[in-house]
């Protein structure tokens, strides 16, 4: 009670002084208060007191004040806002030391109101003319990211940031750099420090006038650097190597940090890198001579590296011979160092230094020292007696855990080296009694049930051991239940029988322990059964001993490698393991990517230094694998004697040749035609000019124009033809198959397709680890082929792969490999190297991966080309059309798979196409395609100048009809719900009606995928976009693109008609809204809605107003008449939006699984919807008719209402029972109950049945289900 | 980061918190009190984990240091932080101890707030750190005094103001060697090396460079390449063949060798040269580290002969191994005994030998002994039965001070170029000291 009246007064006095006019007093009072703060009083009491003191001139004063601000700032937040004012005004100081006090402290201060007030002063900081108010705001920046990392992104602070690395002043530089490397360490999800060789230039450049610790963030910061190859690793090496010499130890460490790492990237062998090694020794020592702390970091990290590479330190045995004075630790670690770099040149010394330690005072360093001895016994062979007589001298010294510890590692040098050094056991024998230790006493019991036989008494010492049984440790236990078994079936006749049932029975009867029990049990069953199992059994020859048991695990090693230095380093554990919350990207090696394909012999026979080094020098083996593999299998001689010119002829191009391939080809076709005027010839002839042909085509062009006509009759093209160019994005692909089994693959199953992804061919593989053990260091190679498939990349497969598992692994493929014909053509002869053993497969690669996406063919060029091939040349097949696909499908599905339709033409009724193929090496070939109506049989005739391709290509045309893929991007009603449009990834948009299942029209014109689509309210104009950014404006009853609008800088997401269709409104992912006035001639858009800081993700209209929704969180309501715009923050990442009909509310779906109802007039939040999912995708929803319900799709396949008076779910039904898959659009009827859905490529209408009641049975009766067989999609997901 | 600083005292009362971070809570100063300094048993590691957050501590005299943090951050460079941290106060206030730390907080957090932000390590530099943070309060200083304050906290030259001025531009040289050794008993080398510094204080006007030369190897051998290669062509090659003899002969072999953070790394790197612009006063421009012809000062002989269970005789030699014009200095050599000594009988030739029960060792103390002469020491010692413990025996060390490099480390040219205040090279005047130290220089007995 009196001490508390006493603390009371003591703060009032405090008040009092506080408040005092004298300056001298003011500042002696906080120093008072700054006293008790530190030592833990509570002075929050005089927050409003010290904040008064603020407004001083006296630099130290505020300081003080700014410190007991930072303290309290948190448990006041109301009174922390006095303060703003004076920060504002200190940021303006003309003193450059106050605005950089203000920032840095401001920075300090983690109350939310105090922060949105802080983004202005600091926005002139970074920008101010003093550096050290610059480098002071580098740092704030990454205060104010750990406090709202929100408010960072939309101030653009990141940018500016970035802007600082090229600042004039290093510090600037280091700071931005520490401050970029911690905030790219908090979100690595996004790049916000993108290292890229400018910037390490620029850093390295900064690294010479930098402060110690500038260097250190500068040299942590460039360790995370990946270079393009060895010659950009090497010079960043080359400039970093003089700071090794620098006196900071934590500048060197991250300079060696960053040398082993790029090492990796630099062949070993070369000179640079031998010079480097040789470099990296007499820093790593002097560190030994620091402070003993920084010492302990250094030897933990020469512990990391002489690990990696043993041979840096190989010759410094001695510095790390322990001193007398060494503080413990060091020790500890000097004496693991001594082991790892002991060898036959240097143990005599490190032996004679061991044995000194053996005599020490500490237990720990005399224990680590005698176990030390029994290590280098283990691992150097020749020492092992050496070793072994030492040890047998400590024994003698009958020092208690002396002797326990040699007997341990005796034990372990027996399991080495057995039937070698039994003459000691006698020596051991004599120990027993003094034994206390568990481990010690189980050592021993091993090695007297190992070595029955030799021990006269080796019963009578067993016996001993079990008399106190109980009372002896569980591992004791363990140790003497099998020495005595045996010790049984060792000497049979001489053991008494007693003794092991007598064990038996304690173990098995007594004894809680159920290792121990079951042990009891086996044993005992063995020997009743059948003893010469038992024998088999349990003297069963011991594996070996490694002689590394203590290496830490490869991977392990590597992670912590790209760690030195740093806390992980220390404690020899990745981060993840003792850092908490933050999500840690894993850092590793970089690899070595030395994997060319046929010079094999410039690292053929590279002898790899240690075994554990093999893991990370991939390449120094793969020599060896090309090497086999070429004498591999019967084949061709050599390329030139296969008899096909069109082999011969893609060999003498360069590989880098590829683009112009169509021209030579066409020109090949064209150019002697109309110089022969007909004649057939063979394209051979590939060099006339390739400029002259072009002005050729235009001629033929004109004179060739009746034939044209004749062929082709009545030309009608579609609108989606030639004039578009189309970026194929997936081929599709065949499921994968098994390549390699596992039981010719010893454990190893590799399965596998082909595709074509982005234009590039690749190889997609599952490898299996069916083994016991792990497999590393995987390899492939392709043998020589018909097509010249060669990796364009080392294959990389996460090693080591372990039992039971599977990684996938895709490969991108080049055409660029020596040719070979192969049988069959398509054949392609695979080797696959792990570190068990090289592995021979085949595979057949679908011939559509080589249909490039240049293959399209002029009218007349093609029509030449026909002409020219020989009838003999031509193979007729008769294609079923089993899926009824229209002729539209057929030309969009196999334009996907870079089959061009040339011309489309009706010939009495039948529909014609006339499409080409480019094989990527050259070889054209020429369709025609022929459907007549009513049957489901298409006339499929093909003409190519190399025959034996024509089966493969069928076959191609069948796969590729026969599949069924697709997903809907939109569905939607037109305005009286009669049709429906639904536009998906096929890059086609379709009109039909609903009720009948009838396809009216298909509209072409995208290159992309359909995003959305709208139709106009007379229903004569439809809009559209997608993901090639355009904006088509089209004609409906002709299909005819009426405006094409090109203006968006990125996909089109939404798109929508004003009420009068005179307007189209599209949002794209570029962040604006763009109208269009489709009246006027102009393309150019005639506003721009440019307010929002992400993509616009929906669009909605109503009368006079715009509503969009975006990424950055907000709805952005745009009045038009007024001119006005209300921003709505949502706070989440917002995907859809609806207005409801009777104008009053908006519904907004956001990517947190949740719907949210708006009230539009005042913004506020009428009611949520849950229990659905929604993260990924942008999922659509709808308002019923009546406002009466809210309808949406969910990632999980369902389609879920809500009542939207109660936000309760109403009915959640699945699409199709284990189907999954996310229902992304929905549009609902304008008019009735209805509901269009889709999901994957199938379309579904749901109807509502009347009696609408909240009652959870009848969820699944309220909407009936009627599925169409829709319409084929072709698909994509969408992100 | 770094997440904040603690000092405690020695009973672990926080006489200074500075937490940086929000990531520390308030109970990482208690943990560290009750986990580290209250332990039961002596923690083991510099670096403690507790809850997932890492305590960085070295301690001095009886003041705790401790440094949290809760990331994977540069170990390295917290310890180095922690020595600079206790350099600089030092050179603000002396000793650290608990008072000096008391009456100075105010100092200490001004400090703290300067040198490190957002636990991140800023210019630590003190001679820069005294020229704006004082405790005279703050003196009405002009525009241009401010933002040489700032450019030199931030400049490239960070460790060097402007406009400093000096009536005569002196530097002094300090060549420190401390010599280790490590000799078993039968007189065999285990391991021996210098560890040198050369400390230089420089009182010079302006922004002066400076070019530093030593006889290392690698720079002498590239001279004496390039003038045999000139001479050769001139006189005749006889003169030639004996020249480099004499110069390889006086070159010393550096195996690692670091620097002040003023010398352009880079510059040595390719030209071997050091040239630097010196921080004002005093600072250490180098470290050196040599392993190999190092000329050992002295050398001891012990003989120890145990006589029976109680009784014990400890004979020393001591040999002085260097030119007799020199003389060694504060010679000291330590003779450890056994923790149950009851009687020394002392009998030295030279100097001063006393019993020192306290640290169960014979300390033998000479003021100074020539070159090449030779003294020694023979005890007898009386025990009491008691063989509870082994006795180890300790190496004896010795200490001592010659007046020479037992390197050969020398000092061949120290240039000053001065473009702007013009003042010459040789208007400068130059000190040059050698001292040879003893490390740890210990034998086995």
């Amino acid at each position: 009670m009196y001490e508390g009246e006493g603390k009371k007064g003591e703060i009032y006095e405090l008040k009092a002084e506080l408040n005092s006019d004298k300056r001298d007093r003011k500042k002696e009072a906080v120093k008072k208060v700054i006293a008790s703060m530190t030592v833990g009083k509570d002075v929050s009491q005089l927050f409003p007191d010290v904040v008064n003191c603020m407004q001083t001139d006296n630099l130290e004063l505020k300081k003080l004040v700014y410190l007991y601000l930072m303290n309290y700032a948190k448990t006041q937040p109301e009174m922390a806002i006095l303060a703003v004012n004076t920060f504002a005004k200190d940021c303006n100081d003309p003193n450059p030391l106050i605005r950089a006090l203000a920032v840095r402290t401001m920075g300090c201060i983690r109350v939310d109101k105090i922060t949105e007030h802080l983004c202005e002063p600091l926005r002139k900081c970074l920008k101010d003319e003093d550096p050290y108010v610059r480098k002071t705001a580098a740092v704030c920046v990454a205060k104010l990211y750990d406090i709202n990392q929100q408010l960072v992104d939309d101030q653009g602070f990141l940018d500016m940031l970035r802007d600082l690395l090229s600042d004039s002043n290093p510090m600037v530089v280091a700071n931005a750099v520490a401050a970029l490397s911690e905030i790219s360490e908090q979100s690595p999800q996004i790049k916000i420090f993108d290292l890229n060789g400018p910037t390490v230039n620029k850093l390295l450049t900064a690294l010479n006038e930098c402060t110690e610790w500038g260097q250190v963030f500068m040299l942590d910061a460039i360790a995370n650097y990946a270079p393009r190859d060895d010659k950009e690793a090497q010079s960043i090496c080359e400039r970093i190597t003089p700071r090794l010499a620098h006196a900071n130890s934590a500048v060197v460490l991250s300079a060696v940090k960053v040398l082993m790492k790029f090492l990796e990237l630099i062949d070993q062998n070369s000179e640079f890198a031998q010079n480097l090694f040789r470099k990296l020794a007499p820093p790593l020592v002097t560190l030994l001579s620091t402070e003993p702390e920084i010492q302990y970091v250094a030897l933990r990290n020469i512990n990391l590296i002489v690990q990696k590479r043993s041979d840096i330190l190989k010759n410094e045995m001695k510095v790390f011979f322990v001193k007398y004075n060494d503080p413990i630790y060091v020790k500890l670690e000097k004496l693991d160092i001594m082991i790892r770099l002991t060898n036959a040149t240097n143990i005599a010394q490190v032996l004679a230094e061991l044995k000194e330690y053996a005599t020490e005072v500490d237990v720990d360093f005399v224990r680590k020292a005698v176990r030390a001895i029994g290590r280098c016994a283990i691992k150097v062979e020749q020492a092992a007696e050496r070793c072994v007589s030492t040890l047998i001298d400590l024994i003698q010294t009958k020092v208690n855990y002396v002797v326990q510890e040699a007997i341990i590692v005796i034990k372990d040098i027996f399991r080495k080296y057995p039937n070698k050094y039994e003459s000691i056991i006698a020596t051991l024998c004599e120990n027993l009694d003094s034994l206390d230790e568990p481990e010690a006493r189980a050592s021993m019991i091993w090695i007297v049930g190992e070595y029955a036989e030799r021990i006269d008494n080796a019963d009578e010492l067993l016996e001993g051991f079990l008399d106190g049984f109980k009372d002896e440790n569980n591992q004791v236990q363990l140790q003497l239940l099998t020495a005595i078994v045996k010790l049984f079936l060792k000497k049979p006749t001489e053991t008494p029988q007693e003794l092991v049932t007598r064990v038996l029975t304690v173990v098995t009867q007594e004894t809680d322990n159920p290792d121990l029990r079951d042990r009891g049990y086996i044993y005992w069953r063995l020997l009743s059964t059948d003893p010469k199992a038992a024998k088999e059994v349990i003297l069963a020859e011991k594996p070996l001993i490694s002689e590394e048991t203590d290496l830490l695990e490869p991977t392990l090693l590597g992670e912590l490698i790209c760690h030195i230095g740093t806390l992980a380093s220390v404690y020899h554990k990745p981060p993840n393991t003792f850092v908490e919350g933050r999500f840690m990207t894993k850092k590793n090696l970089p690899l070595r990517s030395g994997f060319s394909n046929n010079d094999g012999e410039s690292m053929g026979n590279g002898a790899v230094p240690s075994n554990y080094q093999e893991s990370v020098v991939i390449s120094s083996n793969v020599g060896s694998l090309i090497d086999d593999f070429d004498i591999l299998g019967p084949m061709p001689n050599a390329p030139t004697t296969t008899t096909d010119t069109l082999y011969g002829q893609s060999q003498q191009r360069a590989p880098s040749a590829i683009p112009n391939l169509l021209d030579d080809e066409l020109s090949s076709i064209l150019g002697t035609d109309i110089n022969m005027g007909g004649v057939q010839t063979t394209p051979t002839t590939a060099t006339t000019n390739t400029s002259a042909p072009a002005s050729r085509l235009t001629t033929t062009a004109t004179s060739g124009g009746n034939l044209l006509d004749d062929l082709f009759g009545d030309l009608n093209l579609s609108s989606g033809a030639p004039g578009i160019s189309f970026s194929s994005t997936n081929t599709f692909v065949l499921p994968k198959e098994i390549w390699l089994t596992a039981q010719k693959g010893k454990g190893m199953e590799i399965s596998g397709t082909f595709a074509r992804r982005n234009n590039q061919i690749v190889m997609e593989m599952d490898f299996t680890n069916k083994a016991l053990q792990p497999i590393s260091d995987f390899a492939l190679q392709i043998n020589r082929n018909s097509f010249g498939l060669i990796p364009a990349q080392p294959l990389h497969v996460t090693s080591p792969l372990f039992p039971n598992q599977t990684v996938s692994a895709t490969l991108a493929l080049n055409t660029t490999g020596s040719i070979a014909k192969s049988d069959p053509l398509t054949n392609l002869q695979i080797a696959v190297k792990n570190n068990i053993d090289v592995f021979y497969f085949n595979a057949i690669v679908p011939i559509h991966v080589f249909f490039g996406s240049d293959g399209e063919m002029d009218k007349m060029a093609f029509l030449q080309t026909w002409q020219d091939i020989p009838e003999s040349n031509e193979v007729k097949h008769q294609l079923q059309n089993s899926s009824n696909l229209s002729i539209d499908d057929l030309q969009n599905k196999l334009r996907l798979n870079n089959v061009h339709t040339i011309t489309r033409t009706t010939i009495e009724q039948n529909e014609m196409l006339y499409q080409t193929i480019k094989l990527t090496n050259g070889i054209f070939v020429l369709i025609e395609l022929k459907t007549s109506p009513g049957n489901r049989t298409i006339a499929f005739s093909l003409k190519t100048r190399v025959p034996e391709i024509a089966n493969l290509i069928v076959q191609s045309y069948e796969l590729i009809l026969s599949t069924a893929q697709g997903a809907i991007r939109c569905v939607r009603y037109n305005i009286d719900g009669n049709y429906c449009l639904t536009s998906g990834s096929d890059r086609t948009i379709k009109l039909w009606k609903p009720d009948s299942n009838l396809t009216i029209k298909t509209y072409t014109g995208h290159s992309q995928e359909v995003l959305d689509v709208h139709s106009s309210y007379d229903n004569s104009r439809l809009c559209s976009g997608g993901g090639d950014k355009r904006v088509l404006y089209i004609d409906v009853m002709s299909g005819k693109i009426v405006k094409k609008y090109q203006a968006h800088a990125g996909r089109v997401q939404a798109v929508r008609f004003n009420e009068e269709g005179t307007l189209i409104f599209s949002a794209s992912i570029d962040g604006t809204v763009k109208i269009w006035d489709v009246k006027s001639r102009e393309y150019d858009p005639i506003q721009i809605l440019d307010d929002a800081k992400d993509s616009v993700t929906s669009i909605s209209l109503s009368g006079h107003e715009i509503l969009t929704t975006s990424l950055d969180q907000r709805v952005r309501t745009y009045d038009i008449r007024f001119g006005k715009l209300t921003e709505d923050f949502i706070g989440h990442n917002l995907t859809y939006i609806n207005i409801s009909h009777d104008q009053q509310c908006f519904l907004v779906g956001t990517l947190s699984s949740q719907l949210m109802l708006f009230d539009k007039i005042n913004g506020k939040l009428l009611q949520t919807f849950v229990d659905y999912t929604n993260n990924t995708y942008m999922i659509e929803n709808a308002l019923s008719n009546d406002d009466q319900f809210i309808y949406s799709g969910s990632e999980d396949g369902r389609l879920i209402c809500w009542s939207l008076l109660t936000a309760k779910q109403v009915c959640a039904v699945e699409h199709e029972a284990n189907n999954r898959k996310s229902v992304n659009t929905l549009s609902h009827h304008p008019k009735e109950d209805k509901l269009l859905t889709a999901q994957e490529g199938n379309i579904y209408i749901w109807s509502k049945t009347d009696n609408v009641e909240e009652k959870e049975e009848i969820k699944k009766s309220v909407v009936t289900e009627k599925k169409f067989v829709a319409p084929k999609f072709v698909s994509a997901g969408f992100e | 980061m770094i997440g904040g600083v603690f000092i405690y005292n020695h009973k672990g009362e926080v006489l200074i918190s500075r937490v940086y971070r929000d990531d520390i809570g308030r109970n990482a100063v208690d943990a560290f009190r009750v986990n580290v300094i209250h332990a039961r048993q002596q923690s083991r590691f510099p670096v403690v984990n507790i809850a997932r957050t890492s305590f960085f501590y070295t301690k001095r005299s009886n003041i705790w240091l401790c440094a949290v943090a809760k990331q994977n951050i540069n170990a390295a460079m917290v310890f180095e932080f922690l020595n600079k941290m206790i350099d600089v106060m030092q050179s603000y206030f002396g000793k650290i101890s608990e008072e000096n730390v008391k009456n100075n907080f105010v100092l200490i957090y001004e400090l703290l707030d300067e040198i490190l932000d957002f636990g991140y390590p800023q210019n630590s530099d003190t001679g820069v750190l005294k020229s704006f943070i004082t405790q005279q309060g703050v003196r009405p200083v002009t525009r241009e005094e401010q933002t040489n304050v700032t450019s030199a906290v931030t400049g490239q030259i960070g460790w060097r103001r402007e406009g400093i001025k000096y009536r005569r531009n002196e530097l002094f040289l300090d060549v420190i060697e401390s010599v280790n050794l490590l000799m078993s008993q039968q007189g065999q080398v285990l391991s021996t090396h210098v560890a040198g510094r050369v400390v230089m204080k420089s009182y010079l006007s302006g922004m002066p460079e400076c070019k530093f030369g030593i006889n290392d190897k690698i720079t002498v051998e590239n001279r004496t390449k390039n003038t045999t290669d000139s001479t050769n062509a001139t006189t005749n090659p006889n003169n030639g063949a004996t020249n480099p003899a004499t110069t390889t002969k006086t070159a010393i072999a550096i195996d690692d060798c670091q620097f002040h953070q003023c010398v352009k790394l880079s510059k040595f790197e390719s030209e071997h040269s050091i040239s630097f612009i010196p921080p004002d006063g005093e600072f250490e421009l180098m470290r050196y580290r040599t392993t190999k012809d190092i000329s050992l000062p002295f050398r001891v002989i012990p003989l120890v002969r145990e006589i029976g269970r109680t009784k014990m005789e400890v004979k020393v030699v001591v040999k002085s191994n260097f030119k007799p014009t020199l003389i060694g200095q504060k010679i000291e050599i330590r003779i450890p005994i056994p923790p149950n000594t009851c009687d020394v009988q002392l009998l030295c030739m030279k100097g001063k030998a006393k019993h020192k029960a306290s640290d169960n060792a014979i300390v033998w103390k000479m003021k100074r002994m020539g070159g090449m002469k030779e003294s020694q020491l023979s005890a007898e010692i009386e025990l009491t039965p008691n063989d509870k413990k082994k006795w180890n025996r300790p190496p004896i060390s010795m200490n001592f001070e010659v007046p020479f490099a037992p390197s050969g480390f020398k000092v061949r040219y120290l240039k000053v170029f001065e473009h702007k205040l013009n003042y010459s090279d040789s208007e400068t005047i130059k000190w040059v000291r050698y001292i040879g130290k003893s490390g740890l220089y210990e034998t086995r007995s």
